[in-house]
């Protein structure tokens, strides 16, 4: 818990709000950064893969012999050379993971439960000898059937996946296994008496695909073992100490014995909170006693790593003729993929979030299906269920012929609002950004033949978590700021604003870096839109200390009392005094031995007081009526940020966010034949926007500052994915006046619809 | 004291009760006042990790976060992000 009692919020800042270059941006621009796959070592031995073939089979026996015997292969591996491991649950990312789930993943057991599962992996001298030595591996399966739907697993006589598998929240808990592993629901009020007051009702159905992080580092780690068992990994990852704390569980080691070093991250987006290689490199180190290196290729990623949940949704809103909600009701069906645990808990909690409801409810479910275990993904569980909701929303509007922004600020939730899963609301910028998506110019701009405009607005949660960090104010006044969560949009700039803000000296003067698992304690992953919030509290209370330390050494000089102290623009003043003295931080620095040795300065918390985020985002497309094709021709993203600590970067996570919504949204799906295998492992054929595919994205910062944070800081990378499913569903919806209830809007499915009009 | 609210599924595990008073000062004491008066709840809290809201400020994984007479309390899931 963290108290933050001091804040800025009505400071003069002088750094803070600014646009100064990152930190890390010439190594970036250069080439000299160092991603995943860049590092190597003497004797460095190669690792690889062996994935099952098949989306669901009992594994009869592996015969790893032939591989063994051959010359330049120095380790093979399969499930015998991990410990099985009770179930257990531990948060990871948007969702609590199962250690027994987890090590199944990693490395096949019983069965194989997806096309991609791991079921052996070889460390050898070169990549030919590695291939040569998979297809030497003697893998017997029998085949079972396979489940790619929610469902159709939901039924009865589905395929069992897991056949210990009861239905959590259920009471009575059932007696027999299914796939589904959860149910979760949310709400209050009467439904039956709000639908009874309404005017109209909407009833929907939705689907969306599951859709991948589309990082374009693909997964990659260096390990060494010694003959001494201590490990070092190098591995682009979200979270270093989250790697380590599941390698030595999976492993069997000492957190001690396990040293991660973060490289930089070539894009995570969630999908790198979780491990797949990492433990697979350790082990195969281990047995050869050799520094082993593993890429993924990008068929890899796709067919095992990610994505996040397709989904099934059905949604009912009641209103009266003025657009004033009376009842909202949804029921969510997520894949989990092949083990449980998809962001159903947070997908159903944001279903109806950006607005003040009274009788509401969300039901959820939580499905597993013969494909990759889902991993988080920029507010999990956010996108989907808000798109179904936003759409009814646009539907609605067009019924009553309301302006759908006047609808939204008619309902729109507030400080104070009771928000459906739950607590009061606190301060929150949903009203801003629906007023500031109505007075910019893009709204009231005209629109052409087969252009159609769409809205939706979104919400996000935002989250603290434990973190520290240390502060070391070097010989010379400059200062060297460690921490622990991976910069993965530009947090080493935003880190060492804050320090500068705080300390009253030229941010050129203070170095930001990552450190490894060993130099610093505890830090949760960089996700949920944390490190700006948590990392720069725990900053800022670094260099609280630190200044508290500068005025005690100067008082010493002085002889005066530290109360007599103050700390003015980097600098220590004696209060009151006649005779003005002024010591600067170099000149404290340079005096550090004589008053007590090295200064220096951390701070551990466990961050609370996140602030949701929320956004409107306002969309022009035009769907082409021979081909289907739709073009995104002006896209404006809107959000409440609490606190731009750098503008650009803010500006950037809304842009990007907006930009995979929008992939998301028209393009994007996976395709799979009737024997469960992926036909699409690629960015040729699983089609991301580029950038020649979308405008430049015009952003606008709302700040409605966040009271719990110094600066006010709310986080902003997870919520602006949120509106463009929506938004550009909603466009498309208006351009063709055909209604769309599926994802993705490719040109064969509009062309379709439009064709059958 | 202060008022722990039950929202959705969760009465499935308190016979139907939407809310309660409990005694407790900080989310530890919570917990344990949980485990007593509602055993069925227990478990699932425990496999699930939830996290409380206390006057609508969500912590997650912390014991001693403070709760005042007059506080709204919720049990709700964690909450992570990507």
């Amino acid at each position: 818990m963290n108290d933050m009692t001091q804040t800025n919020l009505q400071k003069d800042l002088k750094i803070v709000g600014t646009r100064p270059l990152r930190p890390d941006g010439a190594d970036k621009v250069t080439g000299r950064a160092l991603f995943g796959a860049d590092k190597s070592l003497p004797n460095m031995l190669v690792g690889r893969v062996l994935r099952s073939p098949h989306a669901h089979a009992k594994i009869i026996s592996i015969d790893t012999k032939a591989a063994e015997a051959l010359p330049g292969v120095k380790a093979v591996i399969t499930s015998k050379d991990f410990q099985d491991l009770p179930s257990e649950f531990v948060p990871a990312g948007e969702m609590m993971v199962n250690f027994k789930d987890m090590t199944r993943n990693i490395m096949a057991r019983e069965k194989v439960l997806y096309e991609g599962h791991t079921v052996a992996a070889v460390a050898a001298i070169n990549d030919a000898i590695a291939e040569e030595a998979m297809a030497l591996i003697k893998v017997e399966y029998e085949l079972l059937p396979h489940v790619m739907d929610v469902e159709e697993a939901e039924k009865p006589n589905a395929p069992l996946l897991h056949d210990d598998m009861i239905t959590i929240g259920v009471e009575p808990a059932p007696k027999k296994p299914s796939n589904v592993a959860k149910r979760v629901e949310f709400g209050f009020g009467d439904l039956d008496k709000g639908f009874k007051e309404a005017d109209l009702i909407i009833e929907k159905k939705f689907s969306t695909q599951p859709v991948h992080q589309g990082y374009i580092e693909p997964h990659a780690c260096l390990a060494s073992v010694s003959e001494d068992g201590q490990g070092e990994l190098w591995v682009t990852t979200q979270g270093p100490f989250v790697v380590r704390n599941f390698c030595s569980k999976i492993l069997g080691m000492s957190t001690s014995q396990i040293r991660v070093t973060a490289s930089e991250i070539g894009g995570g987006f969630g999908g790198k909170t979780v491990i797949y290689l990492e433990p697979l490199a350790l082990a195969l180190s281990r047995k050869a006693c050799r520094p082993v290196k593993m890429v993924m290729s990008r068929q890899e990623v796709l067919m095992a790593s990610g994505p996040t949940s397709g989904a099934k949704i059905w949604v009912k809103i009641g209103v009266k003729k003025d657009g004033r909600i009376t009842a909202g009701d949804a029921v969510l069906k997520f894949q989990a993929g092949a083990f449980q645990g998809s962001p159903i808990g947070p997908g159903a909690m944001c279903a109806f979030a950006p607005y003040e409801m009274t009788n509401v409810r969300v039901v959820g479910y939580d499905i597993v299906v013969n494909r990759p275990k889902v991993a988080a993904y920029r507010a999990p569980g956010g996108p989907i269920s808000e798109y179904a909701v936003e759409s009814v929303m646009d539907e609605i509007a067009q019924k009553l012929n309301l302006d759908p922004l006047e609808l939204r600020l008619k309902n729109a939730a507030k400080e104070g609002t009771q928000a459906p899963y739950g607590p009061k609301l606190g301060p929150i910028g949903m009203i801003e950004t629906l007023e500031a998506a109505k007075a910019h110019p893009h709204y009231s701009a005209p629109l052409g033949p087969n252009q159609g405009r769409g809205v939706a607005s979104g919400f996000w949660f935002n989250i603290g978590g434990e973190t520290c960090t240390s502060i070391n104010i070097n010989e010379d006044g400059t200062v060297g700021l460690t921490l622990g969560t991976p910069d993965i949009g530009g947090s080493r700039a935003s880190m060492a604003m804050m320090a500068a803000e705080e300390l009253g000296v030229p941010m050129s003067t203070i170095r930001p870096i990552i450190g490894d698992t060993s130099s610093l304690g505890f830090n949760f992953l960089t996700g949920g839109s944390r490190v700006t919030f948590s990392s720069g509290m725990a900053v800022v209370e670094s260099v609280r200390e630190i200044i508290v330390e500068l005025r005690k050494r100067a008082a010493q000089l002085w002889d005066v009392s530290i109360e007599k102290v103050e700390w003015v623009s980097g600098h220590a003043r004696l209060v009151g005094s006649e005779n003005p003295k002024s010591l600067s931080l170099r000149e404290l620095a340079e005096a550090a031995g004589k008053t007590g040795g090295p200064i220096v300065g951390g701070a551990s918390i466990n961050a609370t007081g996140a602030g949701p985020s929320l956004a409107t985002h306002i969309v022009d497309v035009e769907v082409d009526p021979e081909t289907g094709r739709t073009t995104v021709l002006r896209y404006t993203a809107i959000q409440d940020a609490g606190k731009a600590i750098h503008p650009s970067y803010v500006e950037g996570q809304m842009q990007g966010g907006a930009v995979q919504g929008i992939g998301w949204a028209l393009n994007e799906e996976y395709v799979y034949d009737d024997n469960g295998k992926l036909l699409n492992p690629g960015f040729l054929d699983y089609r991301v926007p580029v950038c020649s595919d979308v405008p430049m994205i015009d952003t606008v910062i709302v700040e409605v500052p966040n009271p719990k944070h110094p600066y006010g800081v709310r986080g902003v990378g997870e919520t602006p994915i949120v509106p463009p499913l929506a938004a550009v569903s909603n466009a498309v919806s208006r351009a063709t006046n055909i209604r769309f209830n599926e994802l993705p809007l490719s040109p064969p499915r509009v062309l379709a619809a439009i064709e059958s009009r | 004291m202060a008022t722990l609210i039950f929202n959705g599924s969760l009465t499935q595990f308190t016979n139907g009760q939407t809310e309660c008073e409990v005694h407790a000062k900080n989310i530890k004491s919570l917990l344990g006042e949980i485990r007593e008066k509602f055993p069925r709840l227990s478990p699932l809290i425990e496999s699930e990790g939830f996290a409380i809201a206390i006057d609508g400020e969500i912590f997650q994984d912390i014991w001693f976060a403070p709760i005042s007479d007059s506080s709204e309390v919720h049990l709700i899931p964690p909450i992570g992000g990507g």
